[in-house]
């Protein structure tokens, strides 16, 4: 009796489980969840995995030397690294360097951009809107611009070479002010102090003017509203542009590879980059492991601060009046301060770098050696072996045509698998699926370039299952560009999709569309507009995109910022420049196109 | 069958035999390469020195176009390792400087090839044959000749003393696998740099290391080298005009070109106890399963040749494997071979046994 009434339970379980995933599979939604699960776990996760595997793998080169097979499980850069005598040279000295080199960088970011932050948005200073845009720019350029005008303007004769402008002018200038640690974090805090601006500034735009209100009607002067009331609710904001400096600053190669390891400086990024390419990547991959923590723990930590997983920047206007300070009798004064600062910030480092293309014999800066051989000139044997002017060089065009292929193609599969992700996340929205979808989708944010980019060089190294390796391809560049921009795009996405009603897609059902038909002529029209910032972000992105790519590029797949990379390691800082130059044209014409077609301006709303 | 025709079968077989083993034995076929390598157009090359592009104008009466693309000797050898790990095949040709990329990883894993095309065979040196060098280049010291007549240094030694801190300036060894290699020899000929130090200092070496080798090694380490990523970096702090107190470096010998190129004014050391430097091998290996052989093969060829070598000896201190191929008679010193007595070879043994710990020593020392 017992027998017969446990059976037809047991078969109940089961036919209840073939229901689930017939009706599962006749869900659009699920299947094509499923299939982006798939793919971002191979793409998110699976690089994690696979650097860690390679990270405890004997390479080929060390079977000479340490005991093992090559292929085979071995500790023995897990114990080089962190244990052997070499443990000093290989990890403390380029961790401590780089918290020696971050965290002054993003208070120095800090106090810049909060300052300027404060300055536009809570007092009359003469051109505010104007200060707003020009003060973004810097990090709108490429990271680097900065460290290669620096280098420029202050190299000294130490490392060798010729001589900087400044040094020929007839300046004797100390080693710590052209290499090493301090140029890099005044370097960094330039490039990265916009961040701080547009955040301190959102926050400080958007307190809620009543709170200021009730304390004037309350009795209290300014000082003590801006003391006890803006201060305390600009905090969080605050908080989080420092940790999210530190994120950054982390994951940054360009500024101390340029002015750091001639002096043999090295940071995390740059010890990691160095071990790819001398034959030491399980040193390299253990390193990328590090900062990888290190920027997750970062970012954990803004969360605690900020109570949100979002860490970009939403500016919405809200119009209110606010309690603006009047400068008085400092006015002219701050100004002039304020525009002198952009200045030598913006407009001098373009200068400077321009001055560097045209200078025939390296360090003599006199009128007589002006050239436009670096532009314009052909090849000519006895200069520079050989390397032609920057517009006559194929190599140039071929990475500024590969460039633009890039930032293209990397847009469009970010825009797809935007609009995917955020469909789906919305549709099956609370459920697990949706769930760790978002989540996925959201970790490559938490990953430093850099550590990215050598993720994906042991990922797609080998042939995997029916996948090709994809080593030397281009595409290998636009998968990493794609996946490592899905952030923006997933947000976009979603945002997206959570402001358009079911009703509309329950019509089309109703009128008998398939849900291809659907997606094709409803979804796809209706998220045009709403994707395209989060489309064009990683158009623009990957024009400046140095870190995340310099460990995968080949000579053959050479973007605009490998090849100043490059030229800037064989000491040719004629050409680097040039190219440098060429790229930045290249990015402000982009992010005005933005600006132009997302009609948003980031600074928006800033100015008053 | 009858006899007479199973006889005449075999006959006929052994023939057909002799004659298809006569052609596998018989002479490269060059017309057949060239005409090949023509179809091909291209041939895809990485090398350490960007000169190999200046063979073009000889490879291009061929009707084959040079891909070139300059990379650091052991960035060569790694991203090498890594397309043949990944089955892919871009490259043809690489001009390769890392002795022990060469001869662990890349011969053994058959992912390059010596070739030598048979009419050169017998004019090269055995030593320089397995694997195939085209191109010997000496490192030597190199000094200011504005403010000094002769060479300040006259033993190595001299470049760990007090006198010279801060003042010597070299290739970065952790990019520059020769100079690694330099190093391991130095370890290897202890013997002769105790010599050397007796002879400078007039007493015994005191050891702190291992051996004279070492301790040079460490010594030169404490004595705050500078290191540049370029040998033309090092010519530019050597020989720049205006200098009160120019440094001395240890440079490819060619670099004394920019004298012109540049208005330098380098020297070149001559007598250094207990040596001037060292001369290392270039090293022009196939790429196996590439996608233009015999593009490949012609280029061989064509640096074998004087015409072909002109990119590298019109210039000074590079030095074709080929004795028939003429040097640039400006060259200091003489040919190859009076540098090769001037200079040590670089050793695969030396290489191989110490390259790896002299590496770490360096590092470490430089702290």
């Amino acid at each position: 009796m017992q027998q017969a009434a446990r059976q037809p339970t047991r078969k109940l379980f089961f036919v209840r489980m073939w229901n689930i995933t017939k009706k599962g599979f006749s869900n659009p939604p699920f299947i094509l969840s499923v299939f982006l699960l798939i793919a971002l776990l191979y793409l998110v996760i699976g690089p994690l995995f696979t650097m860690i595997q390679s990270a405890f793998t004997l390479h080929p080169r060390d079977a000479l030397f340490v005991a093992g097979e090559a292929g085979e499980f071995t500790t023995h850069y897990f114990v080089r690294t962190f244990f052997s005598r070499m443990r000093t040279v290989l990890f403390f000295e380029p961790f401590l360097n780089t918290l020696l080199v971050i965290f002054p960088m993003s208070a120095l970011a800090l106090l810049i951009g909060g300052v300027l932050a404060w300055l536009v948005v809570r007092t009359d200073l003469p051109g505010r809107r104007m200060i707003a845009k020009l003060a973004i720019i810097p990090y709108t350029l490429p990271s680097w611009t900065l460290a290669l005008a620096w280098i420029t303007l202050f190299k000294n004769r130490r490392i060798g070479g010729a001589a900087g402008i400044l040094e020929w002018m007839g300046f004797k200038l100390p080693d710590w002010l052209s290499f090493g640690p301090i140029p890099i974090i005044v370097v960094m805090a330039l490039h990265y102090y916009p961040f701080s601006f547009l955040l301190i500034g959102g926050a400080l735009r958007d307190i809620d003017t009543r709170l200021e209100e009730s304390a004037l009607v309350l009795g209290a002067d300014t000082k003590v509203i801006m003391r006890r009331i803006v201060f305390s609710l600009v905090t969080p904001a605050v908080l989080s542009s420092w940790i999210l400096t530190l994120a950054r600053g982390l994951g940054s190669f360009g500024a101390p590879n340029i002015l750091g390891r001639p002096v043999n400086f090295q940071v995390l990024s740059t010890r990691l980059y160095s071990n790819m390419q001398t034959g030491s990547p399980g040193e390299g991959y253990l390193l990328a492991i590090v900062m990888i923590i290190m920027a997750v723990s970062f970012l954990y930590l803004n969360q605690k601060v900020i109570g949100t997983r979002k860490g970009y920047v939403t500016i919405t206007g809200k119009a209110a009046t606010k309690s603006i300070i009047r400068l008085g009798k400092y006015k002219t004064l701050i100004s002039f301060c304020v525009y002198l600062f952009l200045f030598c910030v913006v407009v001098v480092p373009l200068l400077v770098l321009g001055i560097e293309t045209i200078v025939m014999t390296p360090g003599n800066y006199s009128l007589s050696n002006f050239t436009t051989h670096f532009w314009i000139g052909k090849s000519n044997p006895s200069i520079l072996s050989g390397q032609p002017g920057v517009l006559r060089d194929p190599q140039m065009w071929e990475g500024l045509w590969n460039t633009l292929k890039l930032g293209f193609l990397a847009s469009l599969s970010c825009a797809v698998a935007g609009l995917l992700i955020g469909y789906t996340v919305v549709r099956l929205r609370g459920k697990w699926l949706a769930n760790i979808l978002d989540q996925l989708s959201f970790l490559p944010y938490l990953v430093p370039s850099i550590a990215f980019g050598a993720t994906y060089l042991s990922l797609f190294a080998k042939p995997r299952l029916f996948l090709p390796s994809l080593y030397g391809t281009f595409t290998l560049l636009v998968v990493v560009t794609t996946v490592k921009n899905l952030p923006f795009a997933t947000r976009a996405g979603i945002s997206g999709m959570m402001q358009l009603g079911h009703e509309i897609e329950e019509a089309g059902i109703v009128a008998g569309a398939s849900w291809s038909t659907r997606m094709r002529r409803l979804i796809f029209p209706l998220q045009r507009s709403g994707l395209l910032s989060g489309i064009l972000l990683p158009m623009v992105s990957a024009m400046r995109e140095l870190s995340l790519i310099i460990i995968l590029i080949t000579p053959g797949t050479h973007l605009l910022t490998t090849l100043t990379f490059q030229f800037t390691d064989y000491g040719y800082y004629n050409i680097s420049n040039a190219l440098l130059l060429i790229n930045i044209v290249l990015v402000l014409l982009s992010t005005a196109l933005v600006q132009k077609l997302t009609k948003n301006d980031l600074s928006e709303g800033l100015g008053g | 069958m009858s006899r007479k025709s199973l006889v005449t079968r075999v006959l006929v077989f052994l023939c057909l035999v002799i004659m298809t083993t006569g052609t596998a034995f018989a002479a490269e076929d060059w017309d057949e390469i060239i005409a090949k390598a023509k179809e091909e157009g291209v041939v895809v090359t990485w090398g350490t020195s960007s000169r190999l592009a200046r063979v073009a104008p000889v490879m291009e009466e061929y009707g084959v176009k040079i891909q070139h693309a300059k990379m650091s000797d052991m960035e060569i050898t790694e991203r090498l390792v890594r397309e043949k790990q990944a089955g892919i095949s871009s490259v043809d040709f690489i001009m390769a400087e890392d002795i022990l990329g060469v001869a662990g990883q890349l011969l053994p894993s058959k992912y390059v090839e010596s070739f030598i095309p048979e009419m050169y065979v017998d004019k090269i040196d055995e030593a320089y044959r397995d694997p195939f060098v085209f191109l010997v280049q000496p490192r030597t010291i190199l000094y200011n000749t504005e403010v000094y007549d002769e060479c300040p240094i006259t033993n190595l030694w001299e470049l760990t003393t007090p006198e010279w801190r801060g003042k010597v300036i070299i290739r970065d060894p952790e990019i520059t696998s020769t100079n690694i290699s330099f190093f391991a020899e130095i370890v290897a000929r202890a013997d002769e740099m105790a010599a050397a130090y007796k002879e400078y200092f007039g007493e015994e070496i005191k050891l702190t290391t291992e051996n004279a080798g070492w301790e040079f090694l460490k010594r030169l380490a404490q004595n705050n080298v500078v290191t540049v990523s370029s040998d033309d970096d090092v010519a530019e702090a050597v020989g720049s005009r205006g200098q009160a107190d120019p440094p001395v470096g240890f440079a490819t010998v060619g670099k004394v070109r920019l004298n012109i190129e540049q208005n330098l004014v380098l020297g070149v050391a001559e007598n250094i106890v207990p040596i001037n430097g060292y001369h290392y091998p270039a090293y022009g290996l196939l790429v196996t399963d590439s996608p233009n052989p015999n593009a490949a093969k012609l280029l061989v060829r064509v640096l074998l040749t004087d015409e072909g070598m002109q990119a590298w000896t019109q210039d000074w201190g590079n030095f074709s494997t080929n004795p028939e191929n003429s040097f640039n008679p400006e060259n200091p010193l003489g040919g190859l071979d009076v540098w090769s007595q001037l200079t040590w070879p670089l050793t695969l043994e030396a290489t191989a046994k110490y390259s790896r710990d002299v590496l770490d020593f360096w590092i470490l020392n430089r702290r």
